[in-house]
């Protein structure tokens, strides 16, 4: 009787193990693509539905979508060749639609251009595609930040503005915000000073809400203290939504 | 800083101590009510302190084992579905041996704060005995996401053999073979002594993680080598 308790304790252990192995099991599959995917170079974006499982990647030649059948049995690949004059921001799932984000310098007009191009998720073919944003600056390659709300339905975009170039350095004493809405249409946009006090500032990080406001946390000091004392931030946050143009609260709090 | 799905802003930051004292061991969260942080158009440009319209914690993750330059990161902040957000943190820290210093790649840390900005745990949860920096090339990264109301790591380690001078003495043998691993971590249950499983996934020299995704009960890996890409999947439940 003891024999068979200890016998049936085993097992059970045993199943119980073999069980929880089960629940971590993974399965893998390789992405197709010409000499090699490992040459992609910008940082992947994936999105899934009922059926499959999209990457997005891109590099300087081209962007590409792989999509995967959720059993991983089959892969595929479609290529999206660059286009001259324009760089990629940002690439967005939607339930029917793959949306590249791109920019692009208008030199005659001292204008960078943001511009939206949609395409089918099945056959991908292109849908729409226009300009969503844009603002003034000498610079040609832009400084920018970006952020997506905790609920994926919106987007937060900071650029940095450029007016005047001192050698090879860029000062930059404006920033355009601009927040879209799931599909990438605009909501909001602005253009604020960054002249505040008399201080420098840096920027540090933004971060949008479910109800489009835009945080931006910068770090902030004299202009003739290079480095704040104590290594301690001083911090300033702008908080900017629809309702009313964008509004710099100076906290200049030490934490 | 991260935006919370209830509107309000959590930040997190070092906090230095004095140059007497001079590294870092504290981190403060600070939590702000999107509602409350409003000016009206005449207040543009008013100095409103901040800290009457947010609550300070202070996160102290306890004394270091050495102060030669130790240094601690914030690597992420991740909301649960509940409202808890968890702030994973890492810290590297350095020793002199036979005169040589050499770098850890040290700990992860993670605190869980409640919603209200208090501290509800916070822990240790992994110790790096291992080497990075200088003629040294090992390094290992983690990457939070989400699980329902519970913490994914996946933590990417990458090591390699170990060259130059001085340092090999100190690390296990195991750790000193060449190799790659990716190991998916599920933390069962978040608190002061959390539950880790891993499974050890992607075995491949090179391999690095690229990004995660969460569908539904799988968690999706990208990972890449020098010629190839995959698409790894681990089921959850």
């Amino acid at each position: 009787m003891t024999k068979k308790i200890i016998i049936s304790l085993v097992f059970t252990i045993l199943f119980a193990n073999l069980s929880f192995a089960q629940t971590l099991q993974s399965k893998k599959i390789e992405l197709p693509g010409e000499g090699g995917p490992g040459s992609v170079q910008f940082s992947y974006t994936m999105s899934a539905d009922d059926d499959n499982y999209y990457v997005f990647g891109s590099e300087r030649k081209g962007h590409y979508v792989y999509v995967v059948n959720k059993g991983l049995t089959k892969a595929t690949r479609k290529v999206f060749p660059a286009e001259k004059g324009t760089d990629l921001l940002n690439a967005y799932f939607t339930p029917d639609h793959i949306i590249l984000l791109l920019y692009r310098y208008n030199k005659k007009a001292s204008k960078m251009e943001i511009l939206k191009k949609t395409y089918s998720k099945s056959g991908f073919a292109l849908r729409d595609q226009k300009v969503i944003a844009s603002f003034t600056t000498i610079a040609e390659d832009p400084l920018f930040y970006s952020s997506i709300s905790p609920d994926k339905t919106k987007t937060g975009m900071l650029f940095m503005v450029a007016a005047q170039k001192q050698k090879k350095t860029y000062e930059y004493k404006q920033f355009y915000a601009v927040a879209f809405d799931e599909n990438l249409e605009q909501i909001w946009e602005t253009t604020e000073d960054l002249t505040l006090s008399n201080k420098v500032f840096y920027l540090k990080e933004i971060a949008v809400t479910n109800n489009a406001e835009l945080y931006v946390n910068f770090l902030s000091m004299p202009p003739d203290e290079r480095k704040p004392a104590n290594k301690n931030s001083y911090f300033d946050l702008f908080k900017n939504n629809q309702r009313r143009s964008g509004t710099i609260i100076s906290s200049n709090s030490r934490w | 800083m991260k935006a919370l799905r209830n509107g309000n802003l959590m930040i997190s930051q070092l906090k230095y101590r004095s140059k007497k004292d001079d590294y870092p061991t504290d981190i403060s969260t600070i939590l702000i009510d999107g509602a409350k942080f409003e000016a009206n158009d005449e207040d543009v440009k008013e100095i409103i302190p901040m800290d009457k319209k947010s609550k300070v914690t202070m996160i102290y993750f306890g004394a270091m084992p050495t102060r030669l330059s130790y240094a601690l990161y914030i690597k992420s902040m991740v909301e649960l579905d509940n409202g808890d957000v968890a702030i994973i943190a890492e810290q590297t820290y350095a020793v002199n041996v036979e005169g040589q210093r050499i770098y850890y790649k040290g700990d992860v840390l993670m605190a869980f704060v409640d919603k209200e900005g208090a501290i509800q745990s916070m822990s240790i949860l992994k110790k790096f005995q291992k080497v990075s920096g200088n003629a040294l090339d090992a390094f290992i990264s983690v990457h939070p996401f989400v699980y329902g109301n519970q913490l994914g790591l996946l933590y990417n380690e990458s090591l390699k053999n170990v060259q130059g001078k001085g340092g090999d003495n100190l690390f296990e043998a195991s750790l000193l073979k060449k190799g790659n691993r990716t190991m998916v971590c599920y933390m069962q249950a978040p608190g002061e002594n959390p539950t880790i499983t891993c499974l050890t996934g992607n075995k491949e020299a090179d391999a690095l993680l690229k990004q995660i995704y969460v569908d539904k009960n799988r968690v999706v890996l990208l990972t890449r080598n020098t010629k190839k890409v995959y698409i790894e999947v681990v089921e959850m439940q």
